[in-house]
């Protein structure tokens, strides 16, 4: 994926130019009096031209102190339940398939991105899904006893009463890995009643700028409370600017951007990091019967396959329980039959030299120790193209990373037990463990594999598409933004004593406290 | 590993294909000349007799040759040689010989993986040396039969296993004056040795000449910045370095370390050369030329030839288009003589499509894989973040 900045390119005659910005705070003469940049983007689907403002620290000040306002005047006093109904509106705008910003965005993300066209349009359905009215109301249960803590303050468990404040503007750094990511962020923060100023990535900007613009026109006074745009990665003096107006700062992306961010944000303003996680999927026995593991390939080739693995709910490797109606070594042939299905339909996006390079290395390092026939390893690679590969090893040294693309490794098991081992490398890095298993094994495994550090289990198949209110990388996505204030039970009984009826001159006088007041 | 270790397996492998590789390597090499189309014609010829012996010898070759076909007698040409990727040296005990009786083995650094370093074997070294000597002369040394040669490296006992020891090792014997030495230990650069030699060196007005590893020169040269210290080596001095700064905590471009040679050693541009060599090869790879602005491409001697082809199809791509590095190396004899590097360059492109001899090529990096995107994860990252958590 490249990004060449350029201005007033030359092509821009020939190509449609984007407004890859969502900035509704400014004036067209403000918009007008800022210098422009027209970015080439070209993932491999024919180049996009891509329009935006440099945004200038003087620029930021004022977008972010237009935010503030917008959200103290239209969302801090918003009922919760309208914000999430006019969310499910703008949202329910997308299962239009004529909807326009639908259908830019499944016209112009393959382009940008390289993914499939048809990879895209179903990803962005299923991922869209998650955000429908009703599912809203599941990220609000998942995070709050009762969601009108949002709205005032509501009795808690400890005998007094706790309001939940949303940070008032929050800064937010896109993830431009996998289509549709940020509509998380944004509409998280929504919910908690923050305004979003957001970073949109250079490898996929225009997605975020689609759903901020059909959330404005459902209800103009949302849109005004959002303001996307792209600026270089770690600019410092216009994240310091933003950094300086917000309660809170989100960044999802890789290790860099997680560190740079986190070091610049002033003290005490929270910082929610999305940094690199790592998934994989374990299929046992009953899901290897000959009447389910044709079905059970399928769907982990799903799972891998799914943006070329470019997210951090792919699956690297795939556990497969020994005694099972077919063998693991089965099991991965099937699997590599699937994978090539799943090409036909949804072809991997074309890829540079590097990562062409880091698959080829990956397939000779195994083909050689193929050669040992005692060594217990099986390639199963596309044929002259690098458009999928499945690796066989029946005993791994460790937990070991796929250079990504659709390269999976299959590992036999015994038990799941086994897993331990190899995971506690990496278990501050474990997110998500798609699974398949007999029913009654399934909490005994999710007690293993939480253990191991996994914060997300799933059917296999499903590892692509995170239920509504999951609790991102370990955490509530609301409960991490807000702040509580707890008003003490105790207080509340105290101020009785305060109470005018008592204080009033000639008021019985041998009150001493509440309690005797009452 | 004796003191003269090609002396030391004199007679093993040393057959009528030895001398006659040797023989072309030590021709001096006249790249483009009236006997270019000659020349091409004899690499052909012997490349296809050593990919014969290679393919009879080298068990693991063999094999990796027949699931692509390529057996003796069925190549049209040199350029049909199956090349084995880097990784078939860690993977595969890669050697014609029994390892056991090998004369030299040297490891890799292991600096992405440590657990598993690639090994080439070498049963002798004369083709090595022939190799090494007949480059540097003509790349380096054109103009002295013998230099003061100061060594960033340590000397090569101290680390049997490292090509790179071993080269710098056979440059001090075979073009080392007095006065050479090697000036890094297990404690480091000897920073006091060195600029007292490279003091010595300037008062005296004799040339010198430095070896070593860009990483090495990077500690000398901020040593010699905190000290404040500046030399101006004697007009004939040159400079030698090589390598990059893979998983290094500090990179410094090839035009910065040279602007810093000039300003701290009074080396000028012109004097400065870098190369280009890997340990599963034999052969090392000079910049050619004066360089001017951009990058400097590094010239292929007669008994070797560079290849660019595409990481997947293994096909040539066009001239000027980035690629992966393929070697043919007709001096590494024990083990392959066509190595997919995993590095990336292109070849100059030539006007003349149909000259002869080999093509010089510019060396862009190392393909190291998916870069960090989003939440996802690339492996290089991950593993030093692994790797940091254990320490």
């Amino acid at each position: 994926m490249t990004a060449d900045p350029v201005v007033d390119d030359l092509d821009s005659s020939r190509a449609e130019v984007l407004d890859s910005f969502f900035l509704p705070q400014l004036t067209a003469p403000e918009l007008g009096g800022l210098t422009w940049v027209t970015r080439r983007v070209d993932g491999g689907g024919g180049a996009v031209l891509l329009r935006s403002p440099v945004l200038t620290p003087d620029v930021v000040e004022l977008v972010c102190d237009r935010l503030l306002a917008a959200q103290a005047a239209v969302l801090a006093d918003r009922p919760v339940m309208d914000i999430a109904e006019v969310v499910g509106r703008a949202v329910a705008r997308w299962y239009d398939p004529d909807h326009p910003g639908r259908r830019l965005a499944e016209r112009l993300l393959p382009q940008i991105t390289g993914y499939a066209p048809d990879m895209v349009r179903r990803g962005l359905k299923d991922h869209l899904k998650t955000f429908r009215a009703d599912r809203l109301l599941r990220f609000l249960a998942a995070d709050f006893d009762n969601p009108l803590v949002l709205d005032g303050f509501q009795p808690n468990r400890a005998g007094g009463r706790s309001r939940a404040f949303g940070p008032r503007l929050t800064t937010q750094v896109f993830a431009g890995n996998v289509p549709g990511l940020p509509a998380w962020n944004i509409i998280c923060a929504l919910l908690v009643k923050s305004a979003t100023l957001g970073k949109s990535a250079s490898g996929e900007p225009l997605f975020p700028v689609l759903l901020a613009r059909s959330l404005a026109e459902e209800d103009p006074d949302l849109g005004r409370c959002l303001a996307v745009a792209p600026w270089p990665g770690g600019a410092a003096d216009v994240e310091a600017a933003a950094f300086a107006r917000s309660d809170a700062v989100t960044v999802t992306g890789g290790q860099a951007a997680v560190q740079s961010v986190t070091a610049r944000v002033p003290t005490g303003v929270p910082v929610i990091a999305y940094g690199h996680k790592v998934s994989f999927a374990v299929v046992g026995r009953e899901a290897l019967a000959l009447n389910r593991y044709p079905d059970t390939a399928r769907r982990v080739a799903r799972d891998v396959s799914q943006y070329d693995q470019q997210g951090c709910l792919s699956p690297h490797v795939v556990f497969v329980e020994r005694d099972g109606g077919v063998d693991p070594q089965t099991f991965s042939a099937a699997l590599a039959g699937e994978m090539a299905r799943f090409e036909v339909t949804r072809p991997r996006a074309r890829l540079g030299l590097a990562d062409s390079a880091a698959i080829e290395q990956v397939r000779a390092q195994y083909e050689f120790r193929s050669y040992d026939d005692a060594a217990g390893v099986a390639l199963f690679a596309s044929d002259g193209t690098t458009a999928w590969t499945v690796v066989h090893e029946e005993r791994p040294a460790a937990f070991t990373l796929s250079p990504l693309n659709r390269v999976v490794r299959v590992h036999p098991v015994s038990d799941v037990a086994e897993l331990e081992p190899l995971l506690a490398p990496v278990r501050r890095y474990l997110q998500t463990a798609g699974v398949a298993c007999a029913p009654e094994r399934l909490t005994g495994w999710a007690e293993v594999l939480g253990r191991c550090g996994v914060d997300r289990i799933c059917a296999v198949g499903q590892m692509p598409d995170p239920a509504a209110g999951w609790h991102h990388d370990g955490r509530g996505s609301l409960a991490a933004l807000v702040r509580w204030v707890d008003i003490e039970g105790a207080a509340e009984l105290t101020m009785e004593s305060y109470d005018p009826e008592w204080t009033r001159p000639g008021a019985a006088s041998g009150t001493r406290n509440g309690r005797e007041g009452l | 590993m004796t003191a003269d270790p090609g002396a030391a397996a004199t007679g093993l492998l040393r057959d009528e294909l030895d001398l006659r590789l040797q023989a072309l390597i030590e021709r001096a090499p006249e790249p483009g000349g009236p006997d270019a189309r000659a020349q091409d014609a004899e690499f052909g010829r012997l490349a296809l007799e050593l990919f014969a012996f290679q393919y009879e010898h080298n068990v693991s070759y063999r094999r990796f040759c027949r699931v692509r076909g390529a057996e003796p007698g069925r190549l049209g040409d040199w350029t049909q040689i199956p090349p084995v990727p880097l990784t078939a040296f860690k993977e595969l005990p890669l050697a014609v010989q029994p390892p056991a009786e090998a004369a030299a083995v040297f490891l890799t650094s292991g600096s992405t993986d440590p657990a598993r370093r690639g090994r080439n074997h070498h049963p002798h070294l004369h083709l090595y040396d022939a190799s090494l000597r007949a480059n540097f002369a003509a790349s380096f040394l054109p103009d002295l039969d013998r230099i003061r040669l100061l060594v960033l490296n340590p000397p090569p006992a101290t680390q049997p296993h490292s090509s790179i020891a071993y080269f710098f090792g056979r440059l001090v014997d075979f073009f080392g004056a007095p006065g050479s030495d090697f000036f890094v230990d297990d404690h480091g650069v000897q920073v006091s040795a060195l600029t007292a030699a490279l003091r010595e060196a300037e008062t005296a007005q004799v040339p010198v000449a430095l070896l070593g590893t860009s990483f090495a020169y990077v500690h000398v040269l901020d040593a010699l910045a905190q000290e404040g210290l500046a030399f101006q080596l004697p007009e004939g001095s040159r400079l030698l370095d090589t390598g990059g700064f893979k998983g290094r905590s500090r990179e410094v471009s090839p035009e910065g370390l040279r602007a810093a040679f000039g300003e701290r050693l009074g080396i000028p541009d012109a004097r400065c050369t870098n190369y280009y060599g890997m340990t599963e090869i034999s052969t090392q790879y000079y910049e050619s030329g004066l360089g001017g602005a951009g990058p400097r491409p590094k010239t292929v001697p007669p008994w070797a030839r560079v290849r660019i082809v595409d990481p997947v199809t293994r096909l040539p791509v066009p001239d000027g288009q980035p690629g992966l590095v393929v070697h043919y190396d007709l001096a590494n004899r024990g083990s392959c003589l066509a190595v997919l590097s995993e590095d990336t360059g292109y070849l100059v492109p030539d006007g003349d499509p149909t000259s002869a001899g080999p093509r010089p090529f510019v060396l862009l990096g190392r393909a190291s894989g998916s870069e960090a995107r989003g939440c996802s994860i690339a492996v290089d990252e991950f593993l030093t973040a692994v790797r940091g958590a254990h320490r």
